[in-house]
């Protein structure tokens, strides 16, 4: 039985995540903003176990994310708390020191980030603070190997550590003050009309370099896709040259090469997608971006710190639900958690690039751009809605910016190999179990067995016709497309996959048919995951009615694109007008009413209390 | 006078701080407490939120929140 273990304590983005990765090799998602870190994380090291808590202010705790921090100290007495400290901050980081000694805690004190420090002109005089603290005092640079494995082997040295019982410490002395500068791009950054520029140069480039044609994101993927189809080729030919029969060659091109290849092909643009949005958190840019439009998030009833949730969002919406925890007021955790679906994931990228790439190959980027900045106002949409009509809770804003910090190109590349490897992971355990299921119910049919390349009359036609109901009013008519769509419930990226398999020939739908999927993909339910994710955040019923509410909401905006596009499609743009006046004309009625209801009765409540003061 | 009176840039040492406990509580351990000196920096696009610099913290406020801490010029 392990006697203690080394927890890693302190303010939030200090680098305790990343002392927790150098220690034990492990890739636990890191950023430079508060609330990276929700949960308790654990790993073996030496020979006990390392704990990394999520960041902490001050005791009692703030934020939800906070407490579970909290409630950790409370439990386990016999633990070493390595209290880590950004060098710079050092005296501010002093008052949750003080609670943890008072609670009488084993402490050893890391002086992260010390050569940032110094660089200022700043110093901290360790030997004079071990004293005045009695406890062990260590000066890093997490990102440092060497420092890293000087931090180890103080660890192991100090494993025996003692408690302090004097908390009567005055640590003033033994700081000097760095010097205050401003970096440079911060003039940039916080500049009002310069930092929207940036904002949206910045997008802008990153979709440009991505999916532009002959953008290193359309070659990457043309290289890939080149690949696939060689492998695929040669595999089949070598297959049928040795005599192999018939329904395994079928499996292993279909399955592996067709539809798991097809996923794997959009690895490389993924990767360029998540290189840029690891620079965006890693460097403390989100920080500013969340500060600059705080005012933008203030008016649907949130705060700028959403922007972290929503960035997460285009990489993960599980990831991006738990990161809600962070959030101190349960109102707005709620209208964050209930408007993050409809941001759409990186699993749902290969999907739009299928189908861009098929049907709107001139308008490319600009489809790609406009399903995004759709989906970012649906998102406010619904946030505003629920703070109008059910979380009408006004929300605070207290957010520390940190400096902003260089991205190291190994920092880079590990965060990438880790997203590559999860990547993977998901293509060859979910995505490879759906897909051999739907080859197996595509390829055999109740009555005849094996039937090959005779779709029509398989198992999965039969269930596939049943589900199309579902997709008929939006004009989607083919069963197999149901399947696809409906497979992207337990992996997004499942449903390329999927159409691979079942349109070995590529896809054959009218460019109505092409717009109805996009939106479809757009806005319905996030896959399981992401649904239990949001589940632990905001409980099983709200979690329940989002995912069954988006789902009808997908439904409903698909009929109403398919309309849109059939009038448009067909030249008969008047008839949108005359959709849209009809729409504003009801909307402004219904309104007019609303406001008329409320006055009468403000005028009634008056008349009351004028009554009242009369008598 | 309240936070929000202070010019940019002007440094101004704090008196008072009139919030709920929680909020203070917050803010203390930020390093924004009686009697440390404080700047106004910069503002959000629309000057909802407002940023100030405590030591070498520097902290992200809404304009709200500031009308509740007091300071004096120095």
């Amino acid at each position: 039985m392990k006697k203690f273990s080394y927890v890693l304590i302190g303010n939030p983005n200090v680098g305790k995540s990343t002392i927790f990765n150098s220690l034990t090799g492990l890739n636990v998602k890191t950023g430079n903003y508060h609330g990276v870190t929700v949960g308790v994380k654990k790993s073996a090291f030496l020979d006990t176990e390392i704990v990394d808590l999520p960041g902490i202010y001050n005791l009692p705790a703030y934020s939800l994310e906070e407490k579970v921090s909290e409630n950790y100290l409370e439990k386990n007495s016999e633990d070493i708390y390595v209290y880590v400290v950004e060098s710079i901050n050092f005296l501010r980081s002093i008052t949750l020191l003080k609670e943890i000694i008072n609670k009488k805690r084993k402490v050893i004190l890391v002086l992260n980030l010390y050569d940032q420090l110094t660089s200022k002109g700043g110093k901290i005089d360790e030997k004079s603070l071990e004293e005045k603290l009695n406890i062990p005092v260590i000066s890093i640079n997490a990102q440092n190997e060497k420092d890293i494995l000087r931090l180890k082997k103080f660890l192991i040295e100090n494993k025996n550590v003692s408690y302090n019982l004097n908390n009567n410490f005055n640590v003033e002395k033994c700081f000097t003050k760095p010097k205050e500068t401003e970096h440079f791009l911060d003039k940039i950054f916080f500049n009002k009309t310069l930092s929207v520029i940036c904002f949206f140069a910045t997008l802008l480039g990153i979709f440009l370099f991505t999916f532009l044609k002959n953008s290193p994101g359309d070659l990457l993927l043309t290289l890939s896709e080149n690949l696939v189809e060689l492998l695929k080729d040669k595999i089949y030919l070598f297959l049928f040259s040795i005599g192999v029969k018939e329904i395994i060659i079928s499996f292993v091109t279909e399955v592996f090469i067709g539809g798991i290849g097809s996923v794997f092909c959009f690895l490389p643009q993924l990767m360029l997608l998540y290189f840029f949005i690891t620079i965006l958190e890693e460097s403390g840019y989100l920080t500013r971006v969340a500060f600059m439009t705080d005012d933008l998030f203030s008016k649907i009833g949130l705060n700028g710190r959403a922007v972290f949730s929503i960035v997460m969002g285009f990489g993960c919406t599980a990831m991006a639900e738990l990161s809600t925890k962070s959030f101190d007021n349960d109102c707005m955790r709620k209208k964050v958690a209930l408007s993050l679906p409809f941001i759409p994931c990186m699993a749902r990228l290969p999907i739009f690039a299928v189908i861009i790439n098929t049907y709107f190959l001139r308008r490319k980027v600009l489809m790609i751009f406009a399903i995004y900045i759709i989906s970012i106002l649906l998102t406010f949409l619904t946030s505003s809605l629920l703070n109008k009509y059910i979380y009408k809770q006004n929300n605070t804003f207290i957010m520390e910016i940190p400096t902003l910090k260089k991205v190291p190109i190994k920092r880079i590349c590990k965060i990438l190999k880790y997203y590559a490897l999860e990547f993977i992971k998901k293509v060859g355990s979910i995505i490879l179990i759906e897909v051999t299921v739907l080859w197996i119910l595509k390829s055999f049919s109740f009555t005849h067995g094996y039937v090959g390349n005779d779709v029509e009359n398989s198992i999965l036609s039969s269930i596939g016709k049943v589900l199309s109901i579902i997709f008929y009013p939006i004009g989607i008519t083919d069963w197999k497309i149901s399947v696809a769509l409906l497979s992207g419930l337990f992996a997004k990226e499942a449903i390329v996959g999927t159409l691979e398999l079942l349109y070995p020939m590529g896809l054959t739908l009218n460019t109505i048919q092409a717009l109805a999927i996009l939106a479809f993909c757009m806005t319905y339910t996030p896959c399981f995951s992401a649904i239990h994710a949001t589940k632990k955040e905001i409980g099983m019923r709200l979690s329940a009615f989002s995912a069954i509410f988006q789902m009808a909401f997908a439904l409903f905006f698909c009929y109403f694109v398919n309309i849109v596009a059939h009038l448009v499609l067909k030249k008969q743009l008047r008839y949108v007008i005359i959709v849209i006046t009809v729409i504003l004309f009801v909307y402004f009625l219904i309104r007019s009413c609303f406001v008329r209801q409320k006055l009468r009765q403000n005028y009634k409540a008056d008349d009351k209390i004028y009554c009242r003061k009369r008598n | 006078m309240k936070l929000t009176e202070i010019n940019f840039n002007k440094k101004a040492k704090i008196t008072k701080i009139k919030l709920e406990r929680s909020l203070k509580t917050r803010l203390n351990s930020l390093g924004v407490k009686e009697g440390v000196v404080i700047k106004k920096t910069h503002t959000s696009i629309l000057n909802n939120a407002i940023m100030i610099e405590v030591d070498q913290t520097r902290i992200a406020i809404r304009k709200e929140l500031m009308e509740s801490i007091y300071v004096e010029e120095i």
